[in-house]
């Protein structure tokens, strides 16, 4: 159940700055798109920005970059929307989590945010900690009235089956606008675009990927994978719906390897909320970029020509 | 190679692994900034500085914010 | 020899509590409930990676078991520990701290030179951490060429991002000692599935600890907290 006391707080902006996730601008640019173009739909314009990088997430948590390295980095990100005086919404849990955790951190602890600003002005900028970090979950779940009524293309008799994910509702423990344990606002959007939410018993399983574990420990990983893929198969979906461009793309490739290696035959599609959201507001089909997805392909395809898309 | 991780410590206490840790987490976190430190700085400012005419002469500008700093670093005295 | 639960004195420890932002003082009030194990994903798939027993060791005072552990290189940072705690204890900033002290002690740090490359090539070069390439030919079939794809979608061929961006992040990792810590292990040599010799191919599986990367003396890890599990996928790269 949505806490709807978060929910409100969440602002309906006129603009807002559009943060880009690096596994969406380069493997899967539907998201992207469909993210874009959903949210002019919906009546927020949504703000590019040429100079804005990788949220440092990836590199921090691979031990790569310490603390002290990725820290201003998230403030020279933050500080490219603050420039701008918007607030900033992001496509990826990993993303969110980063920002917010370090963002916050930065913020309550004086001294650290001083030495971080001493970089940020030798660069020309400042970093201020007052652009808010939405999730494009959550401002969609805010503006679910407006997506109700522009509905153009109904998923009707479309199964769906939902994957949250861990860091927004797992790190997000107290800020997230859902439980972590039995969350239910990506049932309710599909419920709004027309469609049929399908259970599965491993609905709030990690999806595997572990950060580096798909890197560094890659056994452990497929283990994990290949157990939530095999309970979705059963639910037999047409869709998996997920939040967070590495979830899409460890579930989406992740298959093609299990299938490669002949430990089954998984032929999910997996697409992103914002993808979804997109085909059911009526983006044109080549925003959705399905052409980027691997597993699935046929009944992606199967699923557009009964939509009429 | 040792068959477990007593026989790699030998008679090395977690004391002592403790108080290695904690000197590399001081030294991590610490917001001073000596004069080692400050040098190891500058050849990533110049090669900013380099980079185009825009970001030189916004080093430029930080340079007054940074006279204080460097004095600290080189006298070793806080003001 | 014996295992000492607790090897260090009291006045150690209320030096030891303060450190990196505090966490040591979140990590006394677990409860030892195990509600975090109960649901962590790593644990499902391999029994020996138990995070309540970590947070025992780290406040008793056994910290060489941890850093020495190949488990805690395990967690999936999935932060449904922390979701579950009743203490509210932030268990991966833990493992997040903890990787670092135990890379200063030798440990891991093969681990992390498979990551460098994305940071060394990727991030510092284009301000991206994921690029364009693909390793896997089916996948290479399936999708063609992504800038196409790009396009069609309504966005540039590849994404921009401004020379003055890369060089100011080249300057936060200069300056912050990012740049130096990629040198010390010493750049990208990743192996290519393709092009594997039957030498590398035996390597591969065993996962033969290298005793130095790049500069640095590393040492082998310990499956210190029980039988590890995971096996099916053993042979995966």
């Amino acid at each position: 159940m949505p806490r709807l006391d978060k929910v409100v707080q969440i602002p309906k902006p006129k603009d807002i700055f559009f943060f880009k996730s690096c596994v969406a601008s380069n493997k899967y640019p539907g998201i992207e798109a469909c993210a874009w173009e959903s949210l002019k739909i919906l009546g927020v314009n949504p703000v590019d920005s040429d100079e804005q990088t990788c949220c440092g997430g990836f590199v921090t948590f691979a031990n790569v970059a310490a603390p002290t390295a990725s820290m201003p980095a998230v403030a020279r990100n933050l500080s490219l929307a603050e420039e701008k005086d918007l607030d900033t919404v992001v496509l990826c849990n990993g993303c969110w989590t980063f920002l917010n955790e370090f963002g916050h951190f930065m913020n309550h602890n004086a001294e650290v945010k001083a030495s971080v600003n001493m970089m940020m002005n030798m660069m020309g900028r400042e970093y201020k900690g007052t652009s808010h970090v939405f999730h494009i979950a959550e401002m969609f779940y805010r503006l679910k009235d407006d997506i109700a009524k522009n509905v153009r293309r109904p998923l009707t008799g479309i199964k769906i089956a939902t994957h949250y994910g861990c860091h927004y509702l797992g790190g997000g423990k107290y800020s997230a606008i859902d439980d972590a344990q039995a969350p239910t606002y990506m049932e309710e959007l599909i419920d709004i675009l027309g469609g049929t939410v399908v259970p599965y018993t491993a609905n709030r399983e990690c999806c595997g990927t572990g950060f580096t574990q798909i890197i560094n420990g890659k056994d452990l990983s497929l283990e994990h994978t290949q157990r939530k893929l095999d309970s979705v198969k059963e639910a037999d979906p047409d869709f998996l719906v997920v939040q967070c461009p590495y979830c899409h793309s460890q579930l989406d490739r992740v298959q093609q390897q299990l299938n490669f290696r002949k430990d089954g035959e998984y032929e999910t599609p997996v697409i992103h909320i914002a993808q979804l959201i997109g085909l059911g507001l009526g983006v044109p089909a080549g925003k959705l970029a399905f052409g980027a997805h691997i597993s699935g392909r046929k009944r992606l395809d199967d699923v557009m020509k009964r939509i009429g898309a | 190679m040792a068959d477990n991780y007593l026989q790699e410590y030998g008679k090395e206490t977690s004391q002592e692994v403790g108080e290695r840790t904690l000197a590399y987490f001081q030294e991590l976190f610490s917001l001073e900034m000596p004069l080692g430190r400050m040098m190891k700085m500058m050849p990533g400012m110049v090669k900013f500085m380099l980079h185009s005419k825009d970001t030189r002469e916004d080093l430029f500008s930080f340079m007054p914010q940074m006279m204080p700093m460097m004095k600290q670093a080189i006298t070793g005295k806080k003001e | 020899m014996l295992e000492q639960v607790k090897d260090w004195s009291d006045d150690f420890y209320e030096r030891w509590k303060p450190i990196a932002m505090g966490f040591v003082n979140d990590a006394e009030k677990c409860l030892q409930c195990g509600k975090c194990t109960g649901q962590c994903p790593a644990a499902a798939v391999t029994p020996s990676y138990n995070p309540r027993k970590m947070i025992r060791d780290l406040v008793n005072g056994n910290i060489k078991r941890i850093l020495s552990s190949a488990e805690l290189w395990q967690c999936f940072f999935c932060s449904g520990c922390y979701s579950v705690c009743p203490m509210d204890i932030n268990f991966p900033f833990f493992v997040f701290m903890l990787r670092l002290a135990a890379m200063n002690e030798g440990y891991g740090w093969e681990d992390v030179k498979q990551l460098e490359g994305y940071a060394e090539r990727d991030y510092l070069k284009k301000g991206i951490t994921v690029s364009t390439f693909e390793r896997n030919p089916e996948v290479i079939e399936r999708i063609g060429d992504i800038k196409k794809i790009r396009m069609e979608a309504g966005l540039p061929p590849e994404r921009k991002v401004t020379d003055r961006t890369i060089a100011e992040i080249n300057m936060i990792s200069d300056l912050s000692g990012m740049t130096s810590f990629m040198k010390q292990i010493g750049g990208v040599e990743l192996l290519d599935c393709q092009t594997c010799t039957p030498e590398q191919e035996k390597r591969c599986k065993t996962k033969p600890m290298p005793s130095k990367v790049g500069k640095i003396k590393t040492h082998y890890r310990f499956y210190n907290y029980g039988e590890p599990g995971g096996k099916k996928n053993a042979e995966a790269r």
